[in-house]
């Protein structure tokens, strides 16, 4: 790992109107991501993690605060454009939100298609081929559409097709969640392979506690708006904070 | 023991209530020009994507398909029945003032400037209207729009574009379709209800035909389509969350596109006669 942080929050604060008034999410969230680590955000739902997530890629601003990628600030009108950033970065969002009207391999080549024109469609077929195969899913599948998919093909569809544009970072937002447990290893064992096989930085958000011990380097825990913990999963097993006694005991 | 916001009431300011009563009354009339403010602005960001459209004309098409050729047997049934109801409307309102050879007269003019596109419109904002408010609020919901941000897919492009020039080009399709079912079904009552010969009924149409007439039901036919594939979209953009979110975008969409449909009505023709 590299001494400068891929990704860096700083004070990041974010509030969403609740019941006519306004509720503070993130209440100053400091937070590092090292090159090539899997950091994983654990936290009660509804705690703001995927807001953590959606402003590391842009898909939100923050109120206060600050988002670096690669030292580029992405936060605010000053800083770089998100888009410039985001074609670096993946996401596998909570419910896959595959594009229901395309089959499984149309929604691989979509997006490679409109930014990699140069490429034939027998290379772009090639191409959701061994994407399909990295996820462990038969290229037989890619005339299916994902409502006639399983839960856990769904996410295996929505991480090829996340990794279709190569991305150095992937931001996993729930990505065990609604899974059975034998699904859920598959999905963990996945993403420890995109770590180890293309290198990339991840970015998890859970609160699946066997699946955050499997594939963190390091576990963050989100509480109350800030992050009260941050360290190995030796570390968290061992922690006296009460919040963190109280989560992993759960 | 007073409560806490009790307390705070007793100890307000004398002028508090006034304040909060020009707040409030403030809000209220900045929220429509708040919201007109946005839907110009994001009508204009969808227009600044129509370089776009040269480089993939499928989207055009497949939502012209969509909004135009599957609205053909609502539209053909709708305009039957209102060529036919304007014409017994106007022999009931002439009988005994005017002969009854003008009857394709009043129903050429009525159609074409007037029910034809105003009322085409209006049957579209329900059925193309809603559904594009419905699609675009369960895009959302389920995450499709940030996925495609992600990609860095514009949704702009993508999917309010085509929709857009849909609108545009396949109401006033429609719209002329509308107009000659409507005369249609004005002959057919006219023909075996009245006794009308075909004739005369002809001649009767073409009595005070203006070329004028059909660029204004043309002019109309434009806006409203616009007007009903943009409320849809924005609406779907607006949804809230769930089923329910996505439910009030679909009727939100269909009463806004109604109310504009006929104002933009007013004004074309406060303007154009």
């Amino acid at each position: 790992m590299s001494a400068s942080p891929l990704i860096q929050l700083r004070d990041l604060r974010k509030s969403f109107p609740s019941n006519g008034k306004e509720q503070e999410v993130l209440r100053g969230v400091t937070l590092d991501v090292a090159r090539g680590e899997t950091l994983v955000i654990i936290g009660a739902s509804g705690g703001g993690k995927s807001v953590i997530l959606k402003h590391c890629i842009g898909l939100l601003k923050p109120d206060a605060g600050e988002v670096r990628v690669e030292g580029k600030v992405i936060s605010s009108p000053d800083g770089v454009d998100a888009q410039t950033i985001r074609r670096r970065m993946g996401m596998l969002f909570q419910g896959s939100a595959l594009f229901d009207s395309m089959n499984a391999g149309e929604n691989i080549k979509f997006a490679v298609r409109e930014h990699r024109p140069e490429l034939s469609e027998a290379q772009l077929d090639a191409l959701m081929r061994e994407k399909l195969q990295l996820v462990h899913l038969s290229p037989d599948m890619s005339s299916k559409l994902p409502n006639e998919l399983s839960g856990g093909m769904k996410k295996r569809l929505a991480l090829a097709r996340a990794l279709a544009l190569e991305p150095e970072i992937l931001l996993y937002d729930e990505p065990t969640t609604g899974l059975d447990p034998v699904t859920a290893g598959v999905i963990d064992d996945l993403v420890l392979d995109m770590q180890r096989q293309l290198g990339v930085t991840s970015l998890v958000v859970t609160h699946d506690m066997p699946s955050a011990h499997k594939i963190a380097d390091r576990i963050a825990m989100l509480h109350e708006g800030k992050i009260i913990f941050i360290g190995t999963p030796e570390a968290l097993r061992a922690s006296d904070l009460p919040p963190v006694r109280a989560f992993v005991r759960v | 023991m007073p409560s806490p916001q009790e307390h705070a009431r007793r100890e307000e300011a004398p002028g508090a209530p006034l304040s909060r009563f020009l707040n409030g009354l403030g809000a209220l009339a900045l929220g429509p020009v708040e919201r007109l403010g946005e839907s110009v602005l994001l009508f204009l960001a969808i227009l600044r994507r129509l370089p776009f459209l040269f480089r993939g004309p499928g989207l055009l098409l497949e939502q012209i398909a969509r909004m135009g050729v599957a609205s053909i047997p609502l539209v053909l049934v709708i305009s039957v029945f209102i060529g036919a109801v304007t014409a017994v409307q106007a022999r009931y309102q002439f009988h005994g003032l005017i002969p009854d050879t003008y009857l394709g007269t009043a129903i050429a003019k009525f159609v074409i400037i007037e029910s034809g596109p105003v009322l085409t419109a209006l049957v579209l904002a329900g059925r193309v209207g809603a559904a594009i408010a419905a699609e675009i609020g369960t895009l959302k919901e389920k995450e499709e729009l940030d996925a495609m941000t992600v990609m860095d897919l514009d949704p702009l492009r993508y999917l309010a574009l085509p929709r857009l020039l849909a609108g545009f080009i396949a109401v006033p399709l429609l719209v002329v379709f509308s107009c000659l079912c409507a005369l249609i079904g004005g002959w057919l009552v006219a023909r075996f209800s009245f006794g009308l010969t075909s004739q005369a009924y002809v001649q009767g149409t073409r009595f005070l035909f203006s070329g004028y007439d059909v660029w204004v039901g043309l002019v109309k036919a434009v806006c409203f389509g616009g007007v009903v594939a943009f409320t849809g979209f924005q609406e779907g953009l607006r949804a809230g969350a769930g089923a329910r979110g996505v439910g009030q975008a679909a009727m939100k969409a269909v009463v806004s596109a109604c109310v504009w449909i006929l104002v933009l009505d007013f004004l074309i023709i406060f303007m154009l006669y």
